[in-house]
């Protein structure tokens, strides 16, 4: 079974490190809600956990039938993102139904506004 | 524009999505009708239409209600069923506003409509599958499959499963507000009301092709639909306990 030598442990640190940074910028400027910015660093610092620690990255590779321990690691992003595109997927779906209960919504209330305008018009008649 | 509280009134809902070209026939059709059968009320949806939609109903004076981004044909049914329950209508049609559904037919669909019947559908279909118009032939062999599938899985024979001119009572739209919440409930709204226990009955009635404007559907969503019908109808086991919870709690 091969290991992670120590330049692919520093690099791939610094990738996540990098990426850490980002999704914290990207909260500050609020271009990202911080519940997902949050599953993104917890994303991170586990991809981070299983870089480090040899163990952990060596047992998901022979769990998985891999050799290398670049399969066990493409793998967890992967899953990673296959997880996180069923989230999106979910919110969108929501978003969606949101959109269209506000837009009947507004439909109605511009209904009853021209019905009372009517009767008011009515009235003055 | 009047309120509607009759009870006794039937609400006809049309769709509308860039309809100016077919819209002045549409309406001054059922204006004719309007004439006959003084119980009807006329409620048009613009489904945030791009050209002169809503300038001619504004014209004609006729009901309508505006979706402010566009919804799609289904919501845009939904919307005009929430309107027909929330002013307690007791029967409602569906027709298009392109112009295919002739009005004059509503008649024949409220001579057919009995007692005992809950959802009348106007077909476009006679004897074997002769159509009052021409169907491209990929499209009715589409038809003639879900007709088949359907008609196997109630138990009883429809002719057009896909057919939007309906007449139904109150407890039917109930159930058709939630049903409407899939994009094309055409088959699976019949297995629905079905598996609900609701009557369903098929009348032939003449039918138009499409004058001008674009349909709602897409040609893409020709391609979909059927993989989408199935999945629906697979679907429609799990949605008929939600929905018959739902429309208990009504």
């Amino acid at each position: 079974m091969y290991e992670l030598n120590l330049s692919a442990k520093i690099s791939l640190n610094i990738v996540f490190l990098i990426g850490i940074i980002f999704i914290v910028y990207l909260i500050v400027k609020d271009k990202i809600n911080v519940e997902f910015g949050l599953l993104w660093i917890f994303a991170f610092l586990v991809a981070d956990f299983v870089v480090l620690s040899s163990k952990v990255l060596t047992s998901l590779t022979s769990f998985i039938g891999g050799i290398h321990p670049s399969a066990g690691l493409s793998i967890l992003a992967f899953a990673f993102v296959f997880l996180l595109l069923i989230i999106f997927t979910a919110n969108l779906t929501d978003l969606h139904d949101k959109i269209k209960r506000l837009s009947q919504h507004i439909s109605f209330l511009e209904l009853k506004l021209k019905q009372s305008e009517d009767e008011k018009r009515k009235s003055n008649e | 524009m009047k309120k509607k509280t009759n009870k006794d009134e039937i609400l006809v809902i049309v769709p509308c999505y860039n309809e100016e070209q077919n819209l002045r026939k549409v309406i001054s059709e059922l204006r004719d009708v309007q004439k006959i059968m003084n119980n009807l009320a006329l409620f048009f949806i613009n489904d945030s239409s791009l050209d002169n939609t809503e300038g001619i109903l504004r014209e004609e004076g006729m009901d309508y209600i505006n979706h402010p981004v566009n919804l799609g044909y289904n919501y845009a049914i939904q919307t005009g069923l929430k309107y027909g329950l929330k002013y307690r209508f007791k029967y409602f049609i569906l027709m298009d506003g392109d112009g295919q559904h002739p009005p004059s037919e509503i008649e024949k669909l409220l001579n057919n409509y009995e007692d005992e019947v809950d959802l009348l559908i106007g077909s476009r279909f006679k004897d074997g599958f002769m159509s009052t118009y021409e169907i491209p032939i990929i499209r009715k062999l589409g038809m003639m499959f879900f007709s088949f599938f359907t008609s196997f899985l109630i138990g009883s024979k429809i002719k057009d499963t896909t057919s939007g001119f309906q007449m139904f009572n109150e407890k039917v739209a109930r159930a058709m507000y939630y049903i409407y919440e899939a994009k094309f409930p055409d088959a699976e709204a019949i297995f629905l009301l079905n598996l609900l226990k609701f009557k369903i009955k098929e009348v032939p009635v003449e039918m138009r092709k499409r004058s001008g404007g674009k349909s709602m559907i897409s040609s893409f969503a020709l391609l979909y639909y059927p993989v989408r019908v199935l999945f629906g109808l697979f679907l429609s086991i799990g949605r008929f306990f939600i929905i018959r919870s739902k429309i208990k709690n009504v």
